[in-house]
């Protein structure tokens, strides 16, 4: 900890400190309007952010973009179910689930904590390879991470359920947690970016062969912030988990990475306030979509159905931002943070 | 002088070819801390690789590089730059999304174990940088970047800098203010080290450096003082087939 930056620290600290403001003015809003349908899309929306925060520390820093993270996401949601669901429950969906795993039954912290770690786990077998690839082969590497998983948690009857998937999670998520989880993982993320890890990661973004002759060892700091990433996206995918209560192994697959890529490349990849405005973004669009989404009239005009209206704006949308705003909408500016 | 020569830059008889072509033949090369060297020689002579050999962005075919007495000879570059070389390249190579303060900080932050912000802000001063410390490095017009480069590599408190064409697109004032600051940091107390120029202003070389080594073709065709260099006939030949860098 001794090469920290101080000045690093306090600008973080402060971008840390109005974004966790923004936060619980909104959630706190939510919850004094008291409306059933607005705290479960705040909630949402916060568990939303968990994952493109995370992701973020990874592709934000790193440059390098990740289209396997999702796959940690469910190596998370996986390991809370196992670890909170009921040995009844599981008795009957996972009857040959070996007996540690079967008698065990924990508490929201420690599901949370365990997906975290799982993740890391795996994220530190394929880091060892990853991280020592060139930067596309690492990306098309990503690719191979997610099928790989997804078809470990369609197949792996035994622990997963196949594809039928899981449930009977208990629900550990209220919008307070959902909060809570929000506020440190993005605190986390923040003091990533913050430690000289983070910023030699940021360098190595910018032109990895002057990095290293400044004396950046590449394929450390790589695998560092992928691990930190993986961790963090674990945790993202427990919380996930203890507020759907029931999910598949077709949750962790492409059109998931798709939105949670997206959602960071509207904000702006290079800043953690970017990913919870590129969440909040999506989330707005697809909430005001949805219910056109089902058909609509308008004055004398019946528009039917319209299926795939949400995700087809999400990608106009990405497409507009791209071409005005390459950067996305924040580019590397954090919030509070005078650099 | 014996001493500063064995702490300082040894390249020995380093070879170095690219399918076939031989940019570098048996380069032998001392730079002794505390001494400005140059390296001259007509375009495609082989400077740029051997600074690249040097800093271990390309490895040698041939040949040993030591510093002091650590044999460096492959090893990468990130482990040669905390033993102590730096770099900067002929066309500038700075973090250009992060902040002037940033481009230094993370220079400081791969070598220092403390005082890391304090390190910073000396730097930035000691290179009348302040006043862009939160600009974007990308933004800053060209002189400034150059200057910049230079900053970043002595953030690693480096023995030896190696500079690749620092003068190249600057103007007359820019050039005589790199100047100076390059002898300052020759001598300063704390930057002090050793450096190896590439330039192809030789006007500029001839003024800067204590000894110069030229060469042609990947070969070694002359060292030594710049007055004698200057009148060395190979030298002559090698510059009159280029006119356009004809050496006054
Ligand atoms: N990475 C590389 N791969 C293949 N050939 C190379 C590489 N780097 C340099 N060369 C070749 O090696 C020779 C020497 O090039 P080098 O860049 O070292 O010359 P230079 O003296 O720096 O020239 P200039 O004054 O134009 O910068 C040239 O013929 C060049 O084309
Ligand atoms: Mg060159």
């Amino acid at each position: 900890m001794s090469n920290w930056s101080r000045r690093r620290l306090a600008v973080s600290g402060r971008t840390w400190l109005v974004l966790s403001l923004l936060l619980l003015l909104a959630g706190g809003g939510v919850w004094l309007w008291d409306d059933a349908n607005l705290i479960r899309i705040a909630t949402n929306f916060f568990l939303l952010c968990t994952l493109v925060v995370s992701l973020q520390v990874f592709v934000g820093n790193s440059g390098i973009v990740s289209f396997g993270h999702v796959a940690f996401f469910g190596v998370g949601a996986y390991t809370a179910a196992l670890l909170t669901i009921p040995p009844n429950v599981k008795e009957r969906a996972l009857p040959m689930l070996p007996a540690i795993l079967m008698n065990l039954e924990t508490g929201l912290v420690t599901a949370t904590l365990g997906g975290a770690l799982v993740a890391f786990l795996v994220a530190l077998l394929t880091g060892l390879a990853l991280a020592r690839m060139q930067e596309q082969a690492m990306a098309m590497a990503t690719l191979a991470l997610l099928v790989m998983m997804h078809a470990i948690f369609s197949n792996w009857e035994t622990v997963t359920r196949g594809t039928i998937g899981l449930y009977g999670i208990p629900r550990g998520i209220n919008l307070w947690v959902a909060l809570s989880g929000i506020i440190i993982i993005i605190g986390l993320a923040l003091l990533f970016k913050a430690s000289p890890t983070g910023l030699h990661l940021q360098a190595s973004r910018e032109q990895p062969l002057a990095a290293q002759t400044i004396g950046i060892n590449l394929v450390r700091v790589r695998l560092i912030g992928w691990l930190v990433s993986g961790a963090l996206m674990g945790s993202a995918g427990a919380l996930w988990a203890q507020n759907i209560l029931a999910f598949g192994p077709d949750q962790f697959y492409f059109v998931e990475t798709f939105t949670v890529l997206s959602m960071l490349v509207i904000g702006g990849l290079g800043s953690v306030s970017g990913a919870v405005v590129g969440a909040a973004v999506v989330t707005g669009v697809s909430e005001m979509l949805r219910d056109l989404e089902g058909g609509f009239t308008l004055g004398p005009l019946s528009i039917p159905e319209l299926p795939g209206l949400v995700q087809l704006a999400v990608a106009v949308l990405i497409m507009i931002i791209l071409i005005y705003r390459p950067e996305g909408l924040l580019g590397q500016r954090e919030v509070g943070g005078k650099r | 002088m014996a001493e500063a020569a064995m702490s300082g830059l040894r390249a020995i008889n380093v070879s170095k070819s690219f399918s076939g072509l031989q940019a570098l033949l048996k380069v032998s090369l001392t730079v002794p801390v505390g001494t400005i060297w140059g390296l001259i020689g007509p375009n495609g002579s082989g400077k740029t690789t051997l600074l690249n050999v040097i800093s271990g962005v390309l490895p040698c075919d041939k040949g040993e590089i030591w510093l002091g007495d650590t044999n460096i000879t492959g090893l990468r570059s990130d482990r040669i730059a905390r033993l102590g070389i730096a770099r900067t390249f002929q066309t500038i190579r700075l973090f250009t999304h992060l902040t002037v303060a940033e481009n230094v900080e993370a220079g400081v932050m791969a070598v220092e174990t403390g005082g890391i912000d304090d390190r910073v802000t000396a730097l930035l001063d000691r290179f009348d940088l302040t006043q862009w410390r939160s600009t974007q490095a990308g933004a800053l017009p060209y002189g400034i970047q150059r200057r910049l480069e230079i900053a970043r590599a002595l953030g690693t408190r480096p023995k030896i800098l190696l500079l690749d064409e620092p003068a190249a697109g600057l103007n007359e004032t820019e050039s005589e203010e790199l100047l100076a600051m390059i002898h300052d940091v020759r001598d300063d107390a704390e930057y002090g080290c050793g450096m190896l120029i590439i330039d192809h202003d030789l006007r500029l070389i001839m003024r800067l450096c204590d000894q110069i080594h030229v060469l042609n073709e990947g070969r070694t065709i002359a060292e030594g003082a710049p007055q004698d260099v200057r009148q060395h006939p190979a030298v002559i030949e090698a510059y009159l087939g280029h006119q356009e860098q004809s050496l006054l």
